[in-house]
């Protein structure tokens, strides 16, 4: 290579005497400029405990920090400075910074799922003794919200911000089209017929369709609706293989590409509408090409901004057992905190008064202690009485129609996503039948419960006296015998037993 | 080597360490990690600071896993299938490079313009495609809809997935470092071979295929190569940014699998596997381009 007379020349431009002192130079400058930079930021040291929290750029984190701030001082507990961290807010960060050892102190979980994944990982810190102390156990929120919390009997966190799916009913929409306003509650059949009543008058016909009845309905809504949860009572095996399953599928298609009730996937893309905090939902909500959207309380945030809506809520369609999900923003704590007790209290901050009434009045979801919706506040906010009929709806369906998702143990809940909606898509693409895409999901979820349980052999003696369960509760169902609800680990179907009358 | 040499040798080491030692750290070390924890049961859930199990010997069972795994054999043809667009992004980048090596009045603003796509963020590039293709309002839709043609979904098709992919990475592959190497490719062809080419009475044609193709041919090789190994890598970003993989996982290439094999499930031994197959692929594909390609190059 010495030998490559271009080699040698650049060779000896690089080790000349100028180019050192270019490099000097520019090292010089690096120096410098960090020098600078560190003179320039602000010093990190703090005279009492610094909390690191890792969670979005929402802008009314900073006034919750100095509602925190109060609290503590009005309680008598020492000071604490908390720093925003939104820039390891990904979830793969905040894993990889856990499992590394630099982990913030209070790590925000969005849904259950993800609380139970980085729990399995050893992350999140048992906070079931601090609950009790500071009164933020599973009792101080919504009773949907148990599961999503708690893993073997253990919490790991409370809520922020509470999450509830119904249907906003934009009045005006209905009125423009000379169409009645929908019930509060409806049936499956109810639903598409006023549907299908709906887009005929909404839509002049012969034209590229550009109103629809609703942005989405979120299928699994309507399969708890049948009576069918992902998994069965004790969450040991997967029951998509169901024909009830097949008959949501086949209902959600028909909606979207036979009545043209919901936007197909195309159409939703074709509508060119900025995307707003609440997504482009809000907008072609506010505009008349969605009648209704499926979203949360959060939503008012955005509405808030478009002026005074006319805003009305129904809950999701349902064929027998009205449901919606209920999950949350859950804030939890890094096991290796050097702060714990401190983050701990920010936990009970979350379950006080001075916290929730910062959520009431943002209308930023739903208030994480539910004691805190009944006030008129809530209610009926002085300058939004547009918002009224939807704050009352929020808060009753989150104590009576939230269910919160069923997590087995035996399964990622990435991994059931992963097996079930690349399925639902298939079968709305013609790639499958809906009995090919329920079959293929439950073969998958199944096969995954059985690989967890060949890696991980200390969950067999459980797994196999929740199958002798399972089995028992088959046989006195098929009795006609009332099921203890302990048998039951799955929250839906111990909400539906209990409302069927089948628990004892 | 003499004192002065040795010298030379320890300043340029000196400058090179950060970088040295930041590629033994993040680069070199991480491969190595990954061979054998491949072979082993690793699993975030399990095997971390927090955790106390220890790590077990599993042999190929990752690998054996991953061939038999219902959905690999989908994803690795869909990785193939938007590999076949890459003969046409490389003609592209070529035919580019003959337009911008002529004498052209403003030669250096349309290079930049070619080029422009390159230097763009990635994911503002997915962004701006996935307007373009948008099925009613966009305007590619809107042309095919002007001329009579019923245009499809593109990105909601299960079916035109891929190929949308694929028009749009020939799109950005044009412009790309590959046009930058056949131009300075053609650079370095000898004027000399064109002249006597001009006394022998060759058409432009008979000019590019006897005198300007054989000489690019050490630059197509190395083009050929590195877009190879890049497919076989490539087109996480756009799965993720644009389709999710899907629909129903027809964009879901094996770069994409391995990310959520690795991050939605934690299972890093399997992830792990997963990488060095798609190595092992890559590497495959080099040496039978090395085997079968070079031949062209050296006559």
């Amino acid at each position: 290579m010495i030998a490559d007379p271009a080699f040698k020349s650049g060779r000896r431009l690089l080790l000349s005497a100028p180019m050192k002192t270019v490099f000097g130079l520019c090292f010089a400058g690096l120096v410098l400029a960090s020098a600078l930079t560190a003179w320039w930021t602000p010093p990190k040291h703090a005279d009492r405990p610094v909390l690191y929290w890792v969670t979005d750029a929402n802008p009314a984190r900073p006034a919750q920090v100095e509602s925190f701030y109060r609290w503590l001082a009005r309680h008598g507990h020492p000071p604490v400075e908390v720093r925003l961290d939104p820039a390891n807010n990904d979830p793969t960060k905040k894993i990889i910074q856990g499992v590394s050892g630099v982990g913030g102190d209070l790590l925000d979980m969005y849904g259950g799922a993800m609380v139970r994944y980085v729990q399995a990982v050893g992350v999140l810190a048992d906070v079931t003794d601090a609950a009790e102390q500071g009164r933020f156990t599973p009792a101080q929120t919504y009773p949907g919200l148990r599961d999503q919390l708690v893993v073997d009997g253990r919490q790991y966190g409370f809520p922020a911000n509470v999450y509830l799916n119904l249907l906003f009913v934009n009045q005006a929409t209905f009125r423009r089209h000379g169409q009645p306003l929908p019930p509060r509650r409806w049936t499956l059949e109810e639903f598409e017929r006023a549907g299908k009543a709906f887009v005929a008058a909404a839509n002049p016909p012969g034209q590229r369709r550009r109103v629809f009845f609703v942005n989405t309905i979120y299928p699994p809504e309507l399969r708890r609706s049948l009576g069918l949860d992902t998994f069965n009572e004790t969450m040991t095996r997967c029951t998509l293989d169901d024909p009830r399953w097949v008959t949501v599928m086949k209902l959600i298609h028909q909606w979207t590409y036979d009545d043209h009730l919901l936007p197909s996937a195309a159409e939703f893309d074709s509508f060119a509408t900025e995307m707003g905090f609440a997504g482009a939902e809000a907008g072609l909500f506010r505009s008349g090409n969605f009648a209704m959207i499926e979203a949360g309380r959060q939503t008012l945030v955005q509405f808030r901004e478009y002026g005074a809506l006319e805003l009305g809520i129904a809950e999701p369609p349902h064929g027998g057992f009205p449901n919606t999900y209920i999950d949350a923003r859950v804030a939890t704590v890094y096991v290796a905190s050097r702060h714990r007790a401190a983050a701990e209290r920010f936990l009970a901050f979350l379950a006080s008064e001075d916290y929730n009434a910062q959520i009431v009045a943002d209308a930023d979801s739903l208030p994480p202690n539910p004691a805190f919706t009944h006030s008129a506040a809530y209610r009926q906010p002085p300058q939004y009485p547009n918002e009224w009929e939807c704050h009352a709806a929020f808060a009753e369906s989150a104590e009576t129609i939230g269910i919160g998702d069923s997590h087995s143990p035996f399964v990622l809940p990435s991994e059931v996503a992963n097996a079930t909606w690349p399925a639902y898509q298939g079968f709305m693409a013609g790639i499958y039948s809906a009995d090919q895409a329920a079959i293929m999901a439950a073969d998958r979820i199944n096969a995954a419960i059985q690989r967890t349980l060949a890696e991980k052999p200390g969950l067999r003696p459980a797994y196999e006296e929740l199958i002798a369960r399972q089995k028992q509760i088959e046989e006195w169902r098929a009795a006609g015998r009332p099921v203890p609800l302990a048998w039951i680990t799955n929250p839906f179907h111990r909400q539906y037993y209990r409302e069927l009358g089948w628990a004892e | 080597m003499n004192a002065r040499q040795r010298q030379h040798l320890r300043a340029g080491l000196g400058f090179l360490a950060p970088q040295i030692l930041g590629f033994l750290a993040f680069t070199i070390f991480p491969v190595i990690l990954s061979v054998g924890l491949a072979f082993t049961n690793c699993d975030l859930r399990l095997h971390n600071m927090f955790k106390d199990a220890s790590l077990q010997f599993v042999g190929w069972e990752n690998f054996t896993r991953l061939f038999t795994h219902p959905d690999f054999w989908r994803f690795f043809g869909n990785t193939l299938f938007l590999m076949l667009g890459l003969p046409f992004a490389i003609a592209g980048s070529l035919g580019a490079a003959l337009l911008l090596s002529g004498r052209t009045r403003g030669l250096a603003v349309y290079r930049t313009m070619f080029y422009l796509p390159h230097f763009t963020a990635s994911v503002a590039i997915f962004l701006l495609w996935k307007k373009l293709f948008n099925p009613y309002g966009g305007p590619i839709n809107q042309f095919l809809a002007a001329l009579g043609f019923q245009p499809p979904e593109w990105l909601n098709d299960y079916y035109w997935a891929k190929p949308a992919l694929m028009i749009m990475a020939f799109w950005t592959a044009v412009g790309s470092n590959n046009m930058l190497l056949y131009l300075a490719g053609l650079a370095q062809v000898p004027a000399e071979l064109y002249e006597v080419a001009d006394m022998d009475g060759a058409s432009r044609w008979q000019k590019f295929w006897h005198v300007t193709w054989p000489q690019l041919a050490p630059v197509t090789f190395y083009i050929v190569i590195i877009s190879v190994s890049g497919g076989f890598l490539g087109g996480f970003e756009m799965a993720r940014t644009m389709t999710a993989g899907g629909p129903a996982g027809a964009t879901t290439t094996l770069s994409y699998f391995l990310y959520a094999e690795g991050f939605d499930t934690g299972r890093l031994g399997y992830a792990s596997a997963v990488a060095w197959v798609i190595f092992t692929l890559a590497f495959v594909m080099t040496l039978l381009n090395w085997k079968f390609g070079t031949r062209y190059v050296n006559d």
